[in-house]
C-alpha cells in the first residue's frame, strides 16, 4: 500500500471506534472536537511532509523488511545516517507544527522492540522477533500511527509492581490461554494515544521474577474491547471552545495530546504478543526505549525552539527593541542553548552502532546527556523569549475585545476595539494584530497548551532527570578516568 | 534532455529552496532553448536514467540521499542562495 496522504489519515481515524473521554463526558466525534482536532493536525503534518518533494528525502525510508518507501516513523534505523535524519526529520516537524507531533514513540518503540525480542529469542527460544516483524510489516504497509506506550500509573515510587496495594497500577497479564493473554491497568500520560491506530505496550520499568506478571509486551488496536481512554487537559485548553478562536490560541491549528489509557481485561491474541513474562528482558527493553526517545528531544524540541527563537525575535521587531545590544545578546543565547541540544541529538546518533538484529541503537550516555539537558535549556528559552517579550503576552485583553464594535461612552466615541489598537500599537506599519498573535504565540509555550509539551514534557517525558542521571552514572566510566587521573599525576598504586 | 531533481529535506534551510529551483530551472531552460535544445525536470525516480541530477540542499552539510539515482548522472549541488546563479550556469552547461 502506498503511503497515506494527510486527508487519508483524518479519514482512516474516523473509522476507529476509538473510547475517549473528556470533562467527565463520552466524546464520540473526537476528530473534530476543537481541543483535540489541532493535535491530530499534527500527525497529519507527518503524513503531508511525506507526500512533499522538499521533505520526502527525511520523511521517508526504504524499509529494510520489504524494500518498499515507508514513512521513517515506521522505519527500522540502518545506519548512523537513519539515526541522524531521524533527528533531522523531528527538527522540521517541531519546526511545522510548534507542538509535539506525537508520532516518535511508535518509532521508538518498534527499534527497542525490534532489537530486544532477537535477544530475547536467542535467550529463551522464543518466537517474538518473527512475530514483530510481521507486526511492523504490517504497520509500514498501513502505514498507520502506533503510540508506543511505557509509562504506568506507578502508584506508590517506593514499591515494586507486586507490592503496591492495588495490584492495577502497573499493566499485567491477568490470565493466558491457547488463544492469547488477558491484560489489566493503565498507561499514563500517553502522547498521541487517541490519534493512533494502534498501541504497542511496554513494562515501565525493570520487572524482577517474583513479579513477571508485569513482563509483558504486546499490540492492540486502538479501539480493542476493553480499552478506554481519559483526555489530559491543558492549561488555557477551553480558550479553543471560544466562539471565533484564533489571536487567544497563539497556535490555532497545531497542538500536543495526551490521555490516561485504560486496559479493563483486554484480549491480546499471542501473535501480537511480544514479551510474556520474560522479566530478564524488561530492563533491556526499557533502556532502549528510553535511549531512543532521549535521543528525539534533541529533534523535536529544538525544532519548536527555532519558533520561538523566530518568535522572540518578532517580538523585538514590534516591539521597536531589536537594535537593543541587550535583545541581540538574549537571541544569541537561546540560539546557543537550542544549537546545543541539537548537537547532542546528532552526536547520540553519529556514534550510535547496530545491535544484534541489526537495526542501529544511539549512544546511550550521549542520549541520557541529551535529554538532561532537554530538562533545563527549554526553561531558559523560554524565559529569555519572554524576557524579550514584555509583559503584554499576558495582560493584554482578548481577541473579542481588539475586535470590539462596542463603543465606549466617553468624550472620544471610540470604540472597545479602536482604543485597544490604539495603546497597543507597537513600531509603526506593524498591525497591532500581528504583535498580538506573536506574543499569543509565546504565552501559549510559555504557559498555555504547548506549555505541556515545551516544558513539563522536556522534564519528565521520556524518563525525568533522575533516570537520565542514574544511564549517565551507569555510562560514565569514572574507573577509566581514575586511571588517566593516576597516569597523569604519577601515582602508582 | 531530462533532468532529475531531487531535495534535501529541510531541517534547517538557510535560503528558499524551492525558490532556488524555480529560477535555475528557468534559467537552464532558457539558455537552453537558445541552442534549440528542450530540457525537462522531473522529481528524481529511482531507475531512470538521466542526463544530470540537480540536488537543492538546504546547507552545506548536503545530506540528500542520492544512492537509490542514477549513478552515471552527472550531479549539480545548490547549498546556499549564492550558489544558485552559478549552479545554474553549471547545469545548463551539462544539458
Amino acid at each position: 500500500m502506498a503511503l497515506m496522504t494527510g486527508e487519508q489519515y483524518i479519514e482512516s481515524l474516523r473509522k476507529l471506534n476509538t473510547k475517549v473521554y473528556m470533562f467527565g463526558q463520552k466524546i464520540d466525534n473526537w476528530v473534530d472536537h476543537p481541543i483535540i482536532r489541532p493535535s491530530i493536525n499534527c500527525l497529519k503534518m507527518t503524513y503531508d511532509l511525506a507526500q512533499d518533494p522538499e521533505h520526502e528525502d527525511l520523511m521517508t525510508a526504504t524499509s529494510n523488511l520489504t524494500g518498499a518507501k515507508v514513512n521513517r516513523f515506521s522505519h527500522l534505523h540502518q545506519s548512523t545516517d537513519d539515526l541522524k535524519k531521524k533527528v533531522k526529520m523531528q527538527r522540521l516537524l517541531g519546526q511545522k507544527t510548534a507542538s509535539c507531533f506525537q508520532r516518535c514513540v511508535g518509532m521508538d518503540a518498534f527499534n527497542a522492540m525490534f532489537s530486544t525480542t532477537y535477544e530475547m529469542d536467542k535467550t529463551h527460544g522464543t518466537s517474538y522477533h518473527e512475530r514483530f516483524k510481521k507486526y511492523l510489516t504490517y504497520i509500514q504497509d498501513k502505514d498507520i500511527v502506533v503510540d508506543g506506550a511505557m509509562t504506568d500509573p506507578k502508584g506508590d515510587r517506593g514499591k515494586a509492581q507486586g507490592a503496591q496495594a492495588d495490584p492495577d497500577l502497573f499493566v499485567r497479564i491477568v490470565s493466558k490461554n491457547d488463544e492469547g493473554i488477558v491484560v489489566r491497568g493503565a498507561k499514563a500520560h500517553q502522547t498521541g494515544s487517541i490519534n493512533s491506530h494502534e498501541h504497542l505496550i511496554m513494562p515501565t520499568q525493570a520487572v524482577s521474577e517474583d513479579d513477571k506478571q508485569y513482563a509483558v509486551a504486546f499490540a492492540v488496536p486502538s479501539d480493542a474491547e476493553g480499552l478506554f481512554m481519559i483526555y489530559g487537559r491543558q492549561s488555557c485548553d477551553t480558550r479553543k471552545l471560544e466562539k471565533d478562536a484564533d489571536v487567544d490560541l497563539g497556535n490555532k491549528r497545531f497542538g500536543g495530546q495526551e490521555a490516561l489509557v485504560v486496559f479493563d481485561d483486554v484480549f491480546v491474541p499471542w501473535d501480537r504478543v511480544f514479551m510474556c513474562e520474560e522479566a530478564d528482558f524488561s530492563g533491556m527493553l526499557v533502556e532502549r526505549f528510553a535511549g531512543y526517545h532521549r535521543q528525539s528531544y534533541g529533534g523535536c524540541k529544538v525544532g519548536v525552539g527555532d519558533v520561538i527563537i523566530g518568535a522572540a525575535a518578532l517580538a523585538a521587531d514590534y516591539n521597536g527593541a531589536a537594535k537593543a545590544s541587550h535583545v541581540k545578546d538574549k537571541l544569541i543565547e537561546m540560539t546557543h542553548l537550542n544549537e546545543t541540544l541539537y548537537c547532542c541529538g546528532i552526536a547520540c546518533s553519529t556514534e550510535g552502532y547496530p545491535t544484534d538484529a541489526g537495526n542501529y541503537q544511539i549512544d546511550l550516555l550521549l542520549a541520557n546527556v541529551c535529554k538532561q539537558n532537554i530538562t533545563r535549556f527549554p526553561y531558559e528559552i523560554i524565559r529569555l523569549a519572554e524576557d524579550i517579550a514584555g509583559g503584554l503576552m499576558v495582560t493584554m485583553p482578548s481577541q473579542a475585545d481588539f475586535r470590539s464594535d462596542l463603543k465606549v461612552p466617553t468624550k472620544s466615541d471610540m470604540t472597545v476595539g479602536q482604543w485597544a489598537n490604539k495603546f497597543f500599537v507597537g513600531v509603526d506599519g506593524v498591525p497591532t494584530e500581528n504583535r498580538m498573535r506573536v506574543l499569543r504565540f509565546i504565552e501559549n509555550v510559555a504557559l498555555g497548551t504547548a506549555a505541556v509539551g515545551y516544558r513539563t514534557e522536556s522534564m519528565h517525558g521520556a524518563g525525568s532527570p533522575q533516570a537520565q542521571r542514574i544511564m549517565i552514572a551507569r555510562q560514565g566510566n569514572i574507573a577509566a578516568k581514575k586511571e588517566l587521573a593516576k597516569a597523569i599525576a604519577g601515582i602508582k598504586d | 534532455m531530462l533532468v532529475g531533481f531531487k531535495f534535501c529535506g529541510g531541517c534547517n534551510p538557510v535560503y528558499d529552496r524551492r525558490a532556488a529551483y524555480e529560477k535555475i530551472r528557468s534559467d537552464v531552460c532558457v539558455r537552453a532553448a537558445e541552442r534549440g535544445v528542450e530540457v525537462s525536470f522531473e522529481p528524481v525516480r529511482e531507475g531512470v536514467r538521466y542526463d544530470a541530477l540537480l540536488v537543492i540542499c538546504g546547507c552545506a552539510n548536503r545530506c540528500a540521499s542520492l544512492t537509490a539515482y542514477d549513478p552515471e548522472a552527472p550531479r549539480v549541488y545548490v547549498y546556499g542562495e549564492g550558489g544558485v546563479s552559478d549552479a545554474g550556469l553549471r547545469l545548463a552547461a551539462l544539458v
